[in-house]
């Protein structure tokens, strides 16, 4: 029994992890080093790293993923807080039916609000800024995020909620003073997951965007051109994907001990 | 402190009527239980009361005013929750000091305020640290602490110590009777649990399907429960009853000719235009006597045989579970040191004066002698 579910375990590491290696070695290398299937990179170089931000607009580029995404978290919590504290606390007429059509909202394909959403942004003078993405990128967080936040705003005790009435708290207070706080998991959670879907976006960043100052990484990436249209400069893009690889993991794990159940405990009951 | 007053007070839940129509008063100063079966609008009377749910017909009054249709936080009431319902990402203290910081007291005014309280219940010691960090008795505290430092005209609980073990209960109970009387407060508490209706009331309340059958003293509602819920919702165990009628012998005067054969005389001023009525005879087991079967012919007025099906003794005293003929159950409680066994024949008597009599609908027959 122990044997095989090491035998598994490594061999799930081996499959989602073995990419990943494989990025990092080949962005390790130059030249014609990269065609050979070599596990360890030989002549190993941080050169491609260097010339990404030399001979692109890396940095920009990476700063503007940073600024949209983080710009699409903190919008989509915020009306998701909102929403949710209305959709899970507040009784109203057709409350379900309105969770319903946001949740619908999400299933679209993207391919087939593109068009109409390209009219809107044009309309709305957002074309290639950074506000677009920001803009466009609602269409996936906000449904996820007000469901999530919804069912665990739902969750928290009511009686929390009435005693912070009787003590003289109106709406606000309760949300921002004693919900937000308990939230503090569920809005990391979702707000990481908003994170990756902004940050890891292609088609929305590839429409709405023109130049190269207000281009994300993922488009960056794809766009990275090598010295003629026949060679593709796989070592920069392989160094291109590590480096905005590293920050996703890193958020990752900072963020791990705060998504902790558990943060209720002692509020009610024993 | 102030005293609360219900005027026809109604709540209705779309089709489902919770309340209907109480008109009561709360005394200034003193300890009203609501008491009831779980589902019998006492939390949801409290909650009207609150202001957390709104009265769909009649006025609320705190002392003087109108507080109909005054927020919560405006009616100048604490309440004390079942779950205690304390911000769990907060301090003691800071739990303590929320409302006064909303209220836009001074830090030093919140300060004296909370540490006053925490004095009182014994948790000044316990400031700092966040409610998962404390006992069930210490949250207990601190949810009564929040409260207190309101200073409100009346504090509500709802159910405060159904989360804590028995023990603690009986420790709890005496603490809110003993605050009650030090702070001379004006306080409504919810319970299901008789026995802390019993021993911390000034007044009880018992309701049922959204009304208040009685209202009262503990003993007075105890002694003379207006019908046969009432009478069977207080007590432990509770009171029992046997189906009967009511017979007329002549000279012989007045009886009640139980279901199962036995027999209990009325005393001669009860009225005769009660004969041939279809009655219950309600017992308190305490009040039932039971004896080895003599034939000495001395029954002090009530003949009943039964058998002895259980015998629970719990050292101070014990409870008989009888079956008497006709195969109805009762339950008599006698001394510690009883020498009756399982399977004996026995004789069950009471004084009449102690038995209750119900009519069929379930009301009073007043009186008995």
């Amino acid at each position: 029994m122990r044997p095989g579910l090491w035998l598994a375990v490594g061999l799930i590491l081996l499959f989602s992890l073995f990419p990943f290696y494989w990025a990092i070695v080949s962005s390790l290398e130059t030249g014609t080093a990269l065609f050979d299937a070599d596990l360890l990179p030989s002549g190993a170089t941080l050169r491609n790293y260097g010339e990404i931000f030399a001979a692109q607009p890396f940095g920009r580029n990476i700063l503007n993923s940073l600024l949209v995404a983080g710009g699409t978290v903190a919008l989509a919590l915020t009306l998701a807080v909102g929403a949710a504290y209305a959709l899970g606390r507040v009784a109203f007429r057709g409350r379900g039916l309105l969770l319903m059509v946001i949740l619908a909202v999400s299933m679209f394909p993207q391919v087939a609000v593109l068009s109409g959403l390209f009219e809107l942004i044009a309309a709305l003078g957002l074309y290639n800024s950074l506000w677009a993405l920001i803009f466009s990128y609602m269409i996936f967080t906000l449904p996820f995020s007000v469901w999530v936040l919804t069912v665990f705003m739902r969750d928290l005790p009511r009686e929390i909620e009435e005693a912070a009435i009787i003590d003289g708290a109106g709406s606000f207070t309760v949300v921002t003073r004693i919900f937000l706080p308990l939230m503090a998991p569920a809005l990391a959670s979702t707000g990481l997951l908003a994170f990756l879907v902004a940050w890891n976006e292609f088609l929305f960043a590839l429409t709405f965007t023109l130049s190269d100052k207000v281009r994300t990484v993922p488009v960056a990436i794809a766009l990275i051109s090598g010295q003629s249209q026949y060679e593709i400069p796989w070592g920069h893009m392989m160094a291109a994907s590590v480096t905005v690889t590293l920050p996703l993991i890193l958020l990752v794990l900072l963020f791990q001990r705060r998504i902790v159940s558990g943060l209720t405990a002692g509020a009610v009951k024993g | 402190m102030a005293q609360v007053r219900l005027e026809g007070v109604a709540k209705r839940f779309g089709p489902v009527s919770a309340l209907a129509d109480i008109t009561e008063t709360m005394a200034d100063g003193e300890l009203t239980v609501i008491l009831g079966p779980s589902g019998c609008g006492k939390s949801t009377l409290l909650r009207v009361i609150a202001g957390l749910d709104e009265a769909t017909a009649g006025r609320i009054f705190i002392g003087d005013r109108d507080v109909t249709d005054l927020p919560p936080a405006k009616r100048d009431i604490a309440m004390v929750f079942q779950s205690y319902a304390l911000y769990p990402h907060m301090t003691v203290f800071d739990n303590m000091a929320f409302g006064l910081k909303l209220a836009g007291r001074s830090r030093a005014a919140v300060r004296a305020k909370v540490e006053e309280a925490a004095k009182l219940l014994r948790i000044d010691g316990l400031l700092d640290r966040k409610p998962r960090a404390l006992s069930g008795g210490q949250r207990q505290r601190v949810a009564m602490g929040r409260a207190l430092v309101r200073e409100p005209q009346v504090f509500l609980f709802d159910e405060p110590l159904s989360n804590l073990d028995a023990a603690l209960r009986v420790e709890m109970r005496f603490e809110i009777a003993a605050l009650q009387k030090q702070l001379g407060a004006t306080m409504v508490y919810v319970t299901h649990d008789q026995v802390e209706a019993m021993t911390l009331a000034d007044r009880i309340l018992v309701m049922r399907d959204g009304r208040v059958e009685q209202s009262g003293a503990p003993l007075d509602i105890y002694r003379r429960p207006v019908n046969r819920f009432v009478a069977g919702f207080l007590g432990t165990p509770g009171m029992n009853f046997i189906d009967g009628r009511i017979v007329d012998r002549g000279e012989n005067g007045l009886g009640i000719a139980l279901g199962d054969g036995g027999w209990i005389d009325l005393p001669l001023a009860a009225e005769t235009r009660l004969a041939g009525e279809v009655i219950q005879v309600g017992g308190r087991p305490e009040d039932l006597m039971v004896e080895k079967e003599r034939d000495d012919g001395k029954h002090g007025g009530v003949r009943l045989s039964a058998e002895v099906l259980l015998v629970e003794r719990l050292g101070a005293e014990t409870h008989l579970h009888l079956s008497v003929a006709g195969g109805r159950r009762i339950i008599a409680r006698v001394g510690g040191e009883t020498s009756l066994r399982q399977g004996e024949t026995v004789r069950v008597s009471a004084s009449v004066d102690v038995l209750h009599l119900f009519d069929v609908s379930g009301d009073r027959i007043a009186p008995v002698g």
